[in-house]
């Protein structure tokens, strides 16, 4: 594999990430400190070398990458993250990536707001018009000016139809299934599995009033006793037979199902107490060495060809109208796993937690964890 | 001049010291004090709060679970090294560099690869379920492993079972064989020698393995992640999931390892005083 960043500018990162340490804030440190930080003029869609792009392992067709790479005659560079944190702790550091995969509700605002992000010039890009209209102006990037579409899904519960009988479409078969007990799994994730239990109780997915995040969490208390676990390997565990039912992502659904020996046993269900519903984001750090290649495979990603081949691999639609389309035609013999654009706007969208309500947050899930 | 002489070969292992571990750990203290900005990284402040939610009852039981895991983990590695090291340091013979050597060779793996090697072998549909299946044991559903304390404390043992032999067998290898001639020469049974001759000699390393087996095993994550489940949470994996599961939770994880690593230093301290009272007793 190849260095994605050379050794010195890593370096130069971590003495970045000193300095940060020194000086107090981070958001300081990249308002007021280097030049790299201040605005500067829009980026032009013109290839200005290779292109480093972090992303998460086993999220992009290898041929979209080959494909880039032969027509602008450039070399990518890939480097993988495995959960949300370490990217976010990575561009914070100011490690200098042209091109990112932030997952969107959650951690688009987190990066604008640290001024971690370069502003993508619409008009640059030949094939804006694919971007399906809601995300033109999500409700975590008013007007889309730090990022568009990379894939989207919905958070769901999967299950096996020879293990398991009754689901209702509703949240409350995770609860009431008491002989698929050590069957059952959780999502490993604060933000998805908080938020569910919300949501079947009849709150926000996002609500920080105590009493109802307690009452989330002792939800989940009650049901541990039931469960092999908390786990993102969703796909394994479906796969491996260590699961029943569980809560899962539906794109994840789609990776188990097309491995399975026997797909028709496997079926998945959004429930009627709402559909958390997510996105991840193709944007463009504020370090990066090369915006202009950036912007390019940006645009590349988007066209109709490219986001369809990317989307049938990644198990995803893409956010584009080609890759939807594609998405939706790949999943056809499986309707639960279509997702259209009203189920955008519909869904429930986990936003970032600050302040008190990350505290409280926090303890419910740490209570939930070790309880 | 000799004094002076060995000061200065000191200095590169207090730089070590300073820069590796001092200056960290001055910042985990900062951190575990501060709060954080809208992408999680600290701020630095006064913000002794954080540590209120350390002195939560929800807590003691996960830290009660990863001492009492380290001390199960403690004590197996103990019967299980101490006639290993004693086999190979009495017995070894002109083989003995080669058998400390193949006892070393599993480190050359990745600590993780190898707990994930127990992952494949334990698991539902894994090599130990399937040679139950072939045996004619074959439960259904298959036996489980994965998820119970059992696996954690095995995987723990696995994981630091060579820190237990080494120092036991430094302690045996120094050892003069005449003394145990002597045990026998004054009629001493094998048992009642190993008891008053060669146990005492080898008590420092066994203090040793102790130390250097619980101190990593109370504060591993990873062997609980993998071979764990929801009722094996310990104190490790609460700290890891303030670092990567919530972002701006950096101040409890820093908060939970300060006062893990002052917990753990009264077990040091007790070790490196029985230590050097023994060194004075050897050397008067």
């Amino acid at each position: 594999m190849n260095r994605p960043v050379s050794r010195r500018s890593v370096l130069s990162g971590a003495a970045r990430a000193g300095l940060i340490l020194g000086t107090g804030t981070l958001a300081a440190a990249c308002g007021q400190g280097g030049t790299a930080s201040k605005a500067g003029p829009p980026i032009k869609a013109k290839i200005d070398g290779d292109l480093s792009i972090f992303n998460w392992a086993q999220y992009m067709n290898p041929d979209v990458i080959k494909g880039f790479e032969k027509t602008y005659g450039v070399k990518v560079h890939q480097t993988f993250f495995d959960n949300d944190e370490a990217m976010l702790a990575k561009l914070a550091a100011g490690v200098p990536f042209d091109f990112v995969v932030p997952s969107g509700g959650n951690y688009i605002p987190r990066l604008a707001a640290a001024n971690l992000l370069t502003p993508i010039p619409h008009a640059e890009l030949k094939n804006f018009g694919q971007v399906l209209p809601f995300f033109h102006n999500p409700f975590y990037d008013r007007g889309a000016r730090y990022s568009l579409p990379y894939a989207a899904g919905t958070t769901g519960i999967a299950w096996r139809t020879d293990k398991v009988g009754g689901m209702t479409g509703s949240w409350n078969d995770l609860w009431n299934h008491p002989k698929a007990k050590g069957k059952i799994f959780l999502l490993d994730e604060l933000a998805d599995t908080l938020g569910m239990s919300l949501i079947r109780l009849g709150y926000n997915i996002n609500s920080t009033a105590p009493d109802q995040v307690n009452a989330a969490a002792d939800a989940l208390l009650k049901l541990k006793p039931m469960l092999a676990g908390f786990s993102t390997n969703d796909i394994t565990n479906l796969d491996g037979g260590q699961a029943w039912i569980e809560h899962a992502w539906s794109g994840d659904v789609y990776v188990a199902l097309t491995s399975a020996k026997n797909p028709h046993l496997y079926q998945y269900q959004t429930c009627e107490e709402g559909v958390p519903t997510w996105a991840d984001t193709m944007a463009i750090p504020r370090n990066a060495q090369h915006p202009g290649t950036a912007l390019k495979f940006i645009d590349y990603l988007l066209d109709p060809e490219v986001s369809a081949m990317n989307a049938t691999w990644v198990g995803y639609p893409s956010g584009t109208t080609a890759g939807t389309a594609a998405f939706n035609k790949l999943v056809k013999d499986f309707p639960w796993l279509q997702i259209t654009e009203s189920m955008l706007d519909t869904g429930e969208w986990s936003k970032p937690l600050l302040g008190a309500g990350l505290t409280l947050w926090d303890e419910a899930w740490t209570k939930v964890k070790a309880g | 001049m000799r004094s002076r002489l060995s000061r200065v070969f000191l200095l590169p292992g207090a730089v070590w010291l300073l820069i590796l571990f001092v200056v960290p750990f001055g910042i985990v203290i900062a951190v575990s004090l501060g709060t954080t900005n809208v992408v999680g990284f600290p701020v630095y402040g006064w913000h002794p709060g954080n540590y209120a939610m350390v002195f939560q009852p929800l807590f003691l039981p996960v830290l009660l679970r990863s001492v009492l895991f380290a001390v199960v983990t403690t004590a197996l590695c103990l019967l299980i090294g101490y006639p290993v090291a004693y086999t190979v340091a009495r017995f070894g013979g002109r083989y003995k560099n080669a058998l400390i050597a193949l006892l070393l060779l599993p480190w050359f793996v990745d600590y993780l690869v190898r707990i994930y090697a127990w992952v494949v072998i334990l698991g539902n549909e894994g090599l130990l379920n399937g040679l139950l299946a072939k045996l004619g044991m074959h439960g259904n559903p298959p036996v489980r492993f994965i998820d119970t304390p059992y696996a954690v404390i095995g995987g723990l043992v696995y994981d630091y079972l060579p820190f237990m032999i080494f120092p036991i067998y430094a302690a045996l290898e120094q050892m003069n064989p005449a003394v145990i001639e002597a045990g026998k020469d004054l009629y001493g049974t094998p048992g009642r020698t190993f008891w008053h001759v060669t146990w005492p000699s080898s008590l420092q390393g066994v203090l040793a393995g102790c130390v250097l087996v619980s101190l990593p095993a109370v504060g591993d994550f990873a062997t609980a992640q993998l071979l764990g489940g929801p009722n094996t949470y310990m104190i490790g994996n609460l700290i890891s999931d303030q670092m990567v599961e919530v972002t701006g939770a950096w101040p409890f994880g820093a908060a939970l390892t300060v006062v893990l690593m002052a917990l753990l230093s009264f077990a040091v301290i007790a070790y490196v005083r029985s230590a050097a009272r023994a060194t004075a007793e050897a050397i008067w």
